[in-house]
């Protein structure tokens, strides 16, 4: 057909969620990619090379889907890059222990004709729960090769590697795998048949597209209509009007495929590990699975605070004020602005940066492990109680959590969501779950002004933060979204040990992230910052930037901050945590206890709880703006979005203040 | 709906109700997956009780 010798074989790994794609698709490229035991990780198609004996094979790891019907966004992406993009080879990965639900995706894809190889994933798992899966009666009923796989543990992969470039080289796409409806299915089908004009052009195979039409895929039908004359589209339409429960007949008829497959195939019935069985007893119970979770949020603080925290103080003090005196004194001949460019601009922002790596280590880490166990769908298992009450589901708990880390994968991976409304407000909201970057900030100035109750402080925080996430989300579906209903069915993957590898790689690609940023943006913003807080001349108080931060006191003489602070939250709009870069710069202190003792001198404990709070719901930072725009496809939602985190940051900010003033608290 | 079917709650299957707390989601076993429903979605599948074979 179409293959570029240049590309080589483009190869699409399609699966459901929790199947391990993702595993498969890091062990075959290398390509350090974000894999995650939650259902719907991989919000956007990724591509990857992998090289053997001469051969290029390009990799497209697609999000993972139940089926190729366009329910989600994510899903979509899925269906559209197998019907039109023709990859050479799909290799289906399927969970071997849950293999009659997985047959249901391989039998679509087979009804696409496309040439396909199914990976038998997870057979480690399905044999130790008893079952016994016969490889070569899968491959005479399914008409393609199966192999078997442990992607955790690497093994399969060179024989996999083999089916593909064997599918590949005999170049030919299967006939469609062609199911035969009882009626009125079958007589709908031949309608559709008769009335669509036999040259229509639209980049699916017919029957398919006649079938799709019928279980109601909603971007299919706008296609066909767009590639219609109007007449024609009110014929196919009054037809279509008809169809009543046909989604059910088609979607019974694959399934009854897939329990014959299935049955002709595996012997042994599963058994259910008893461990998880207690677990899931405690994590999914309505009250235990809440304080479960509640807990294990506050010992990730606490492991924040008491264990990384100190070595953050080490490493600012040792490193970062020792690597300073000594260029003062190595640069001793160079002009004082160089040097004060160095020490102050470069070291005291982005030096000082780096060494709260060890405090985003813990929270990346115990991210990843949750994520790998599948804990997560746990969580939002239990959440989904509370989550109805703010006019939210369940399943909008994943992508809020995994802001946590940070916001943008937050908001790209709402796609996961399938009503339009319940994803918009998942969208709006994720802007207020504090991001590692706002709790880098958090954590400094809780444990400057705070002490022992850091840790204390810092969860009380962010449980105001969630409130004031809650009470937005209500309002948005109470008035924006009336009435709009949104639905929760989840699978529950199995639980799995978490696999090291899977954690590190994912816990050391956000710290790399994080690097990246502070060298390139931030190190820049810090040399601006820097500039502007260094010329005219005359020292930091005569500054642009001091005459810039004076206009804002007014604002900020209502929460008890001072211009300095006013310009480090202006600048948190590159990113959150430049606000600690700007105010080493402005402070002209370039270490960690010297910009403690700086924060504690301008301002009084009241007014520190009141900048948290502010810092924690300002507006979202320019990569999440980006990413609201991207996901929201309009301006009105991201300039929503701004508008009301000013507001609210402001408002909830100068409450604190006033109120601690009123109740003479920490003034 | 569609979400459903998908993950095999079709026409006819056996399906097992794994947690029922009286109120908020339910846990439901079907061809081998246990899968997580919103208690409204659970309202609109009707089912028929069977003994179990076992």
């Amino acid at each position: 057909m179409r293959s570029l010798p240049q590309s080589g074989i483009t190869v699409a790994l399609s699966g459901a969620p929790n199947t391990g794609k993702s595993t498969v698709f890091n062990a075959l490229t290398g390509l350090r990619q974000h894999t995650g035991n939650w259902p719907g990780k991989t919000v956007e198609r990724k591509t990857g090379v992998y090289r053997r004996n001469g051969t290029l094979f390009s990799l497209v790891d697609l999000p993972g889907s139940y089926s190729l019907t366009a329910n989600s966004a994510e899903e979509e992406v899925a269906r559209e890059f197998l019907a039109r993009e023709h990859p050479d080879v799909v290799v289906a990965i399927v969970d071997a222990s849950s293999l009659e639900r997985s047959l249901y995706l391989v039998g679509e894809i087979l009804e696409l004709g496309l040439p396909t190889v199914v990976a038998l994933n997870m057979a480690d798992v399905a044999k130790a729960a008893g079952l016994t899966i016969d490889i070569r009666r899968l491959e005479a009923v399914l008409g393609v090769p199966v192999v078997p796989l442990v992607a955790r543990r690497g093994e399969g992969f060179l024989e996999l590697m083999n089916a593909v470039e064997r599918v590949a080289a005999e170049g030919k796409a299967k006939p469609p795998l062609k199911r035969d409806f009882v009626p009125p299915t079958d007589s709908l089908l031949d309608s559709l048949d008769a009335i669509i004009p036999a040259d229509l052009e639209l980049p699916y195979p017919r029957r398919w597209l006649l079938v799709k039409l019928l279980e109601g895929d909603p971007a299919l039908e706008r296609s066909v209509k767009a590639s219609l004359p109007p007449d024609v589209w009110r014929h196919v339409k009054q037809t279509l009007a008809r169809r009543g429960e046909a989604s059910l007949t088609i979607a019974g008829t694959r399934y009854d495929w897939a329990a014959d497959v299935y049955r002709g195939a595996v012997r042994g019935k599963k058994k259910v590990t008893s461990w998880a069985d207690s677990a899931d007893r405690l994590l999914m119970h309505p009250v235990l699975g809440v304080a479960a979770f509640i807990s294990m949020v506050f010992a990730v603080y606490w492991l924040m605070f008491r264990l990384a925290s100190p070595l953050q103080r080490l490493l600012s003090d040792r490193l970062v004020d020792g690597s300073a005196s000594r260029v003062e004194s190595a640069l001793s001949s160079w002009p004082d602005w160089s040097v004060s460019l160095i020490t102050d601009g470069i070291i005291g922002g982005v030096g000082l940066l780096l060494t709260f790596l060890p405090i985003l280590a813990v929270l990346f880490l115990a991210l990843a492990a949750l994520e790998d166990v599948g804990y997560m769908a746990r969580a939002a298992f239990v959440m989904d109680r509370f989550m109805h009450r703010i006019g939210l589901r369940g399943k909008s708990f994943l992508p809020l959590f995994i802001g946590w880390g940070c916001n943008v994968p937050a908001i790209t991976g709402s796609r996961i969501i399938e009503s339009r409304p319940a994803r918009l407000t998942t969208i709006l909201v994720a802007p207020l779950v504090p991001c590692s970057a706002r709790m880098v900030v958090i954590a400094l100035f809780t444990a400057s002004f705070f002490g022992g109750a850091a840790a204390l402080v810092s969860w009380g925080m962010v449980m105001m933060n969630l409130a004031v996430l809650a009470v937005v989300a209500l309002l948005i579906s109470r008035f924006l979204f009336k009435g709009e209903q949104s639905s929760f069915v989840m699978e529950l993957p199995r639980y799995h040990m978490p696999n090291v590898r899977t954690v590190l790689f994912s816990t050391f690609e956000r710290l790399r992230r994080f690097v990246t940023l502070a060298g390139t943006v931030i190190l820049v913003m810090s040399i601006v910052v820097w500039a502007l807080s260094t010329f005219p001349g005359d020292g930091v108080e005569d500054s642009f930037l001091a005459h810039l931060g004076r206009g804002l006191e007014p604002v900020g003489g209502l929460m008890g901050l001072d211009w300095r602070m006013m310009v480090a939250l202006l600048t948190s709009f590159v990113a959150k945590e430049q606000t600690i870069a700007t105010l080493g710069v402005l402070l002209g202190t370039s270490g960690d206890s010297a910009l403690r003792a700086g924060i504690v001198g301008i301002m009084t404990p009241a007014a520190a709880v009141s900048f948290i709070a502010l810092q924690m719901l300002f507006v979202p930072c320019v990569a999440s703006t980006a990413a609201l725009r991207q996901e929201t496809g309009s301006w009105r939602w991201t300039g929503f979005a701004l508008g009301y985190t000013l507001a609210v940051s402001f408002l909830v900010a100068i409450v604190v203040y006033q109120g601690a003033r009123l109740l003479s608290l920490g003034v | 709906m569609a979400r459903c079917l998908a993950l095999g709650c079709t026409l006819g299957t056996a399906v097992e109700m794994e947690r029922n707390e009286g109120r908020g989601p339910v846990v439901i076993k079907v061809r081998g997956v246990r899968v997580a429903l919103g208690r409204d979605e659970s309202m609109r599948l009707t089912v028929a009780a069977q003994e179990l074979a076992e």
